[in-house]
């Protein structure tokens, strides 16, 4: 079973019982945490963007990957993604179905998706007849929810072509969020959240 | 009741002309919660004064690769959005740009490495745009596409903000027009 980052802490309304007593003393779920026992961690946002090491196209098809690992100071909420690329007004000879991208969170093995996406269902284009514009962070891929990257993990993305690229072309996968910090602006303690929410699944 | 998303009496009683569907960003329509500040967010600034941070880079000189411009920040303020403007744009030879935003004061860096100007903010791009070879889209999106945050972000006064603007490769000649980055918000 896949283990996600969740910041969370035991919730302060019921303890982490998940259940409160009302004032003539029957049970009730708390409704401060719907019962889960667990609240979302209070947290500080830091405007931040990650951007991964850019992607040399070639002429030829191809794959490459590149990774990235993130600050070790703090997690990272993502809140939406962008692919830019330098042959901004159609350069590709083809369309922007023939480019592929898989991106994976290492540190967890989660793949964010089955297969490889079209780059059209990744970032935002434009397809004409000269090939693809990137619109980039005009129209950015938006998680409604966001993912939280945890200290140190380790991004992967892997692009496939199958088209033909002017070579001295670079693509660059931008991942746009905040860093998280406490309140007072010092690092989260995320081992003692953690622990607390072994320890209840444990119970 | 028509279908009109300007109908108030969509909204159940409300009073005065105001969007049923609360905020509506044209370019993404139902979808458009998605791509700006919830309503959590949005409390923080209402009823707060409107205020833009222009970065104006100064022209680039031959065989120049990159330009810098620092704005300092003079009261509280709310980072909501951000637009990129390249009137001058960058010839073909420079191929594409990428920036670097940075509090010089902390030295706390807004990325993680320079990062592609496009995936920055929305770049709207002028006249020269559409430079066949160039990194620069045709038409541009100028600001009827801004990049707006998810989670607002307050600055505080005094913080020096700077932004260094890289190019792939030397300005053949210079570039006269200047570029301008535009941060969007609110002061507190």
């Amino acid at each position: 079973m896949l283990s996600f980052p969740t910041l969370t802490v035991t919730c302060p309304g019921c303890r982490g019982r998940g259940i409160v007593m009302d004032w003539l003393g029957d049970v009730r779920i708390c409704p401060r945490c719907g019962g889960s026992g667990r609240a979302p961690m209070r947290v500080k946002r830091a405007k931040f963007d990650y951007s991964l090491p850019a992607f040399n196209f070639t002429a030829n098809p191809s794959t490459q990957s590149q990774q990235l690992q993130l600050d070790d100071d703090a997690p990272f909420e993502m809140t939406a993604f962008s692919f830019g690329s330098t042959s901004g007004n159609g350069t590709f000879a083809g369309t922007a179905t023939g480019i592929l991208i898989q991106l994976s969170d290492l540190s967890t093995g989660w793949q964010f998706s089955n297969n490889p996406l079209m780059i059209s269902n990744f970032a935002s284009t434009n397809v004409s007849a000269g090939g693809p514009t990137f619109l980039g962070a005009a129209f950015p891929a938006p998680l409604v929810a966001p993912y939280i990257w945890m200290p140190s993990a380790t991004v992967q993305a892997t692009l496939t072509w199958s088209l033909t690229v002017l070579a001295q072309y670079v693509g660059q996968v931008t991942l746009k969020g905040y860093k998280l910090y406490a309140p007072d602006g010092s690092l989260l303690n995320l081992a003692a959240g953690q622990q607390a929410q072994q320890e209840q699944q444990a119970a | 009741m028509s279908g009109s998303i300007w109908d108030h009496a969509r909204m159940g009683g409300a009073v005065g002309k105001r969007h049923a569907l609360g905020l509506w960003d044209p370019r993404h329509r139902l979808a458009s919660l998605a791509f700006v500040p919830p309503v959590s967010e949005r409390k923080k600034i209402a009823g707060k004064q409107r205020f833009w941070l222009v970065f104006n880079f100064p022209p680039i000189a031959a065989y120049a690769t990159q330009v810098n411009a620092g704005v300092t920040v003079t009261a509280d303020w709310w980072w909501t959005d951000t637009i990129f403007n390249l009137p001058g744009g960058p010839n073909s030879a420079q191929s594409s740009a990428t920036l670097m935003l940075y509090d010089a004061k902390s030295g706390t860096r807004f990325m993680n490495t320079t990062e592609l100007d496009v995936n920055f903010a929305a770049l709207a791009s002028g006249q020269l745009g559409g430079v066949a070879g160039s990194g620069f889209p045709a038409g541009g999106v100028t600001v009827k596409m801004p990049y707006f945050e998810r989670r607002i972000t307050l600055l505080r006064a005094g913080t020096q903000l700077m932004a260094r603007l890289h190019f792939a490769a030397a300005a053949t000649g210079g570039v006269t027009d200047p570029e301008q980055l535009v941060l969007g918000g609110y002061f507190d």
